[in-house]
């Protein structure tokens, strides 16, 4: 029975927790990315350097300098901190310290609501078909002898870069460009033949499409030489040195034109000295960069290695997301028993999600994450919980059903099959653990692990096995549906269906210009294919981004425009050089 | 002498030949190609790409017809001839660089590596072989022997793995990241070097040591050996000035012979430590399917290889006046 007293009590409890939760939220808020509220504010301190590693740029180092080319797209890692976007991804105001509508996390690209101009002060669709760029004046390229003088950015430069970089790359978007021009020195006009939901990102995030903004003085024979770049750009940084294989290093610019505003007072950035992104193969090698501060930041710690740089090295700051990558074990329709959907349901709820996060994911995994990744907000992307009832089935493990099922189809006692995978970790133990959850239904699996390579070139000519598993990126929707997803043409898309009612539904999505609509067709979309059932989908991995809390107003964005891209991230980022010595 | 000289040398160009025939085709053997690896990274290069992108490498050709335009008998793709008769090894076909720039680059960096290596093995290998074999069947004798068979057991990876992991959780160090060449400030170069050398050096050190040892067991039970004690010579003038010069002609042999295995060891180190010598870019060549930087560094090597046993067979001369090549 409640008195009046014990009411009162509560009350106040009430309000202590209350108080004690906005006090807290208040001090996550006030800190956020800083070391602490007195290095707030302090606030910034010129000088110092940050060293970047980039998972997948330690896969793939610097190898050529000009884009384009199916062998050179690797380029666009490296330009970035140089060549700046059309747009970016607003990380000031909607990253993780602002409204925290994105986390802007590696190769997922936001939607246009999050993002901000960047060489393009603004832009415009007049008519569904018809894209302008106003660029932003007084933007200068950097000056070099002998290549360029140093003059200001004008449209005939974005125009260069386009007709210089993207034709060699076949991203079907520019195959429906029907006009890109420079209507006047700051305005870029793109006709369009269709309209394109991607739009945004393939011209908004040039280097991804394979067309850094560089300037039109060079020549396609020149991009090739890293030391032409050395000094150009109109980003935060400068090129200053390329060991292959090992390093590329980046000097501030001293005239950038972009400024930021802290503590009501504007700063000239960057802030640090220097940038360098390093090549490290090994991952031992990697985390023991890590741990002992020879790397800054680190952008894909696997979980594996989590509680042991939290011991090792506590004042490691993490952010931990889910990966970027779906793990889809395909099946082949053209082969049977493939063709029937009760067989792949029942291989699909045989798979115990659970005990796989458990034994292969450190713990921690997110059951569904294609073919939308599971940051993207509910506009597009659909939780598990929120799927229809056959959908949550497939997910949950249930051997009973599954037996049900397959003796439905015909095949009370199981048959055999052969799944393929690429031989590297953790491919081989994901195929392993699936095998015996299969045996478990009387289905026989024969592994056939292959390398990365050897694979793709049978995916290329068609010859994979019945069943194929691959984890491999699942980021900005467009470019995901259509490698996975649709018709069989694809590389990627393991199932050799041509699924009409999925293309249809697809296409719908990328030409329909409401953003309203398209973001409920693109959703739909999601649900209609895993309806399906093409593919087993498997939890994917959580992985952090890792980085020492002397990297001040940082907090652990690696995506500003699209892929990779830190350079305008790091150039408001700086070092706090006391706490540095102090830790070290 | 000269005569001998010439005719080795001049057997190098078959064996050079049959080199770059097994190079050539055993590389193009394993199964997808360096369009299949772009793909990979790629994520989403239409198939129709990828023919386009394997026409303009030339590797839609048939493999002899590649194999004729990379010796440069045939013309290649863009109409000219650009092979290892023009003196070339052609262009990356991920890079578009040319192969024997991109060889060069990185062969000081593992040549230092080697270098290095090589000389640590001995420094350590060959004091405690000759200590060995004259103090056999003592503690020290056990010692050095367990030590030696330790380091012929020792993978490089593993060791190489322990050395990164343990300090950085023990003592908070780890081997500098970024590599920093000779020229441009030599005492840290050589500080990138120390631990890498000594990871190989002493896992090659074993072998000299067992070598070493052996050798010097056989010498000081020689007659000349026995004279030289019971003349009352002292014991550093009989190990060092009548034993050892003996005992060292097959461990300079071995010595020669381990050249492979440095190389072979580098790949592994270099990865490990990041330095970015041929054994890296060959590890990145090979996952690349870049058929044309995978000949040029196996090329680059059996060159050295050939030229280290011509070199080493010609110090046997030098060093054993019995011996006189015809």
């Amino acid at each position: 029975m409640f008195t009046q007293k014990s009411t009162k009590l509560s009350t106040i409890m009430l309000a202590l927790i209350l108080g004690a939760s906005v006090f807290m939220a208040g001090q996550a808020w006030a800190v956020c990315g800083f070391s602490s509220e007195a290095a707030k504010k302090a606030g910034p301190q010129y000088g110092g350097s940050i060293t970047f590693l980039d998972g997948f740029g330690a896969a793939f180092p610097p190898t050529a300098w000009n884009q384009g080319e199916g062998s050179s797209w690797t380029a666009s890692i490296y330009h970035d901190p140089m060549y700046e976007t059309l747009l970016a991804n607003d990380t000031v105001l909607k990253g993780p310290c602002g409204t925290g509508e994105s986390g802007f996390y590696h190769s997922n690209s936001g939607p246009l609501e999050v993002m901000t101009g960047k060489l393009a002060e603004r832009w415009e669709l007049p008519d569904s078909k018809t894209l302008i760029m106003t660029l932003r004046r007084g933007v200068m390229w950097s000056g070099k002898p002998g290549v360029m003088e140093s003059r200001e950015l004008t449209a005939e430069d974005i125009v260069h870069s386009f007709k210089v970089g993207v034709p060699r790359y076949g991203m079907p978007i520019f195959k429906d460009m029907e006009s890109m021009k420079a209507t006047d020195r700051y305005t870029v006009t793109i006709k369009m033949k269709k309209f394109y939901i991607d739009w945004d990102h393939y011209f908004g995030f040039a280097h991804w499409a394979g067309a850094s903004i560089v300037p039109r003085e060079l020549t396609d024979e020149a991009m090739k030489d890293w030391k032409t770049h050395v000094g150009l750009g109109t980003g935060p940084f400068t090129l200053e040195d390329v060991v292959e294989g090992s390093s590329v290093s980046y000097t501030r610019n001293p005239n950038y034109w972009d400024s930021y505003v802290f503590n009501d007072k504007k700063y000239e950035i960057p802030f640090i000295d220097r940038l360098v992104k390093t090549v490290i193969k090994d991952k031992s090698s990697q985390v023991a960069a890590l741990r002992t501060g020879k790397i800054d930041v680190y952008d894909v710690l696997e979980k594996k290695f989590v509680d042991s740089v939290k011991r090792s090295a506590p004042e490691i700051k993490m952010r931990e997301r889910v990966a970027e990558r779906a793990w889809r074990m395909g099946f082949r329709l053209d082969v049977k028993p493939f063709d029937d959907l009760r067989v792949r349901r029942a291989m699909s709820m045989a798979i115990d999600r659970e005990a796989f996060i458990k034994t292969i994911q450190g713990g921690k995994g997110e059951i569904l994450n294609a073919e939308i990744h599971s940051g993207h907000t509910e506009t597009f992307y659909t939780p598990l919980e929120k799927m229809p009832k056959e959908i949550q089935e497939n997910f949950s493990y249930n051997p009973e059903l599954a037996r049900k099922l397959l003796a439905e189809a015909g095949y009370p006692n199981g048959f055999e099959t052969t799944i393929q995978a690429n031989a590297r970790e953790p491919e081989r133990d994901v195929v392993s653990f699936l095998a015996a959850m299969w045996k478990d239904i009387g289905i026989d699996v024969k592994i056939d692990l292959r390398d990365a390579s050897v694979l793709n070139g049978i995916l290329v000519k068609n010859e994979h096995a019945p069943l194929t598993f691959l984890a491999n990126s699942v980021m900005l929707a467009g470019a995901t549906l259509q490698t996975y997803t649709m018709d069989e043409s694809q590389t990627y898309q393991v199932n050799v269906v041509d699924d009409l009612e999925i293309n249809e539904a697809y296409e719908n999505w990328v030409s329909e210009p409401d953003p309203v609509k398209s973001n409920k067709i693109l959703k739909d979309w999601n649900v209609l294919w895993h309806k399906k059932v093409y593919n087993a989908y498997l939890p994917s991995p959580y992985v952090s981004v890792a980085y020492w809390p002397w990297v001040e107003n940082y907090a652990g964005e690696v995506n500003e425009s699209s892929s990779m891209s830190v350079g305008g991230i790091f150039a408001r980022a700086w070092v706090n050089s006391d706490l540095k010595a102090k830790i070290q | 002498m000269l005569a001998y000289i010439i005719r080795r040398v001049l057997l190098i160009i078959p064996t050079m030949f049959v080199v770059s025939l097994i190079v050539f085709f055993a590389i193009r053997l394993i199964p997808g190609d360096v369009v299949s690896q772009m793909a990979t990274g790629i994520g989403n290069m239409p198939k129709m790409t990828q023919e386009k992108v394997r026409k303009r490498l030339g590797l839609d050709a048939p493999i002899p017809v590649q194999y004729g335009r990379w010796l440069g008998v045939i013309r290649d793709q863009h109409g000219s001839f650009t092979g290892l008769f023009q003196g070339g090894l052609g262009l990356s076909l991920w890079t578009s660089v040319p192969v024997t720039r991109i060889v060069l680059k990185r062969l000081p960096l593992t040549f230092e590596l080697a270098l290095f290596t090589l000389t640590i093995a001995v420094l350590i290998g060959i004091p405690i072989g000759i200590y060995s074999a004259i103090r056999q069947n003592t503690t020290g004798d056990y010692t050095a022997r367990s030590f030696s068979m330790f380091a012929i057991a020792m993978p490089d990876f593993w060791l190489g793995t322990l050395v990164i992991v343990f300090p950085s959780l023990w003592w908070g160090w780890s081997p500098p990241i970024q590599y920093i060449s000779f020229t441009k400030d030599p005492l840290q170069n050589l500080g990138q070097f120390i631990v890498p050398s000594l990871v190989l050096g002493v896992l090659m050190s074993g072998l000299v040591m067992r070598m070493t040892r052996t050798m010097m067991l056989e010498i000081i039970r020689q007659d000349y050996i026995r004279t030289g004690w019971s003349k009352g010579l002292k014991e550093k003038v009989v190990i060092l000035r009548h034993a050892l010069p003996n005992a060292l002609i097959p461990v300079i042999t071995v010595i020669g012979y381990m050249l492979p295995w440095v190389i072979g060891g580098t790949i592994i180190i270099e990865r490990i430590f990041g330095l970015p010598g041929l054994g890296h870019l060959l590890v990145q060549a090979i996952n690349d399917r870049d058929y044309t930087v995978i000949s040029g560094i196996t090329i680059f090597a059996a060159i050295i290889l050939m030229l280290a046993n011509l070199v080493i067979d010609l110090t046997y001369a030098l060093l054993d006046p019995r011996i006189r090549y015809r």
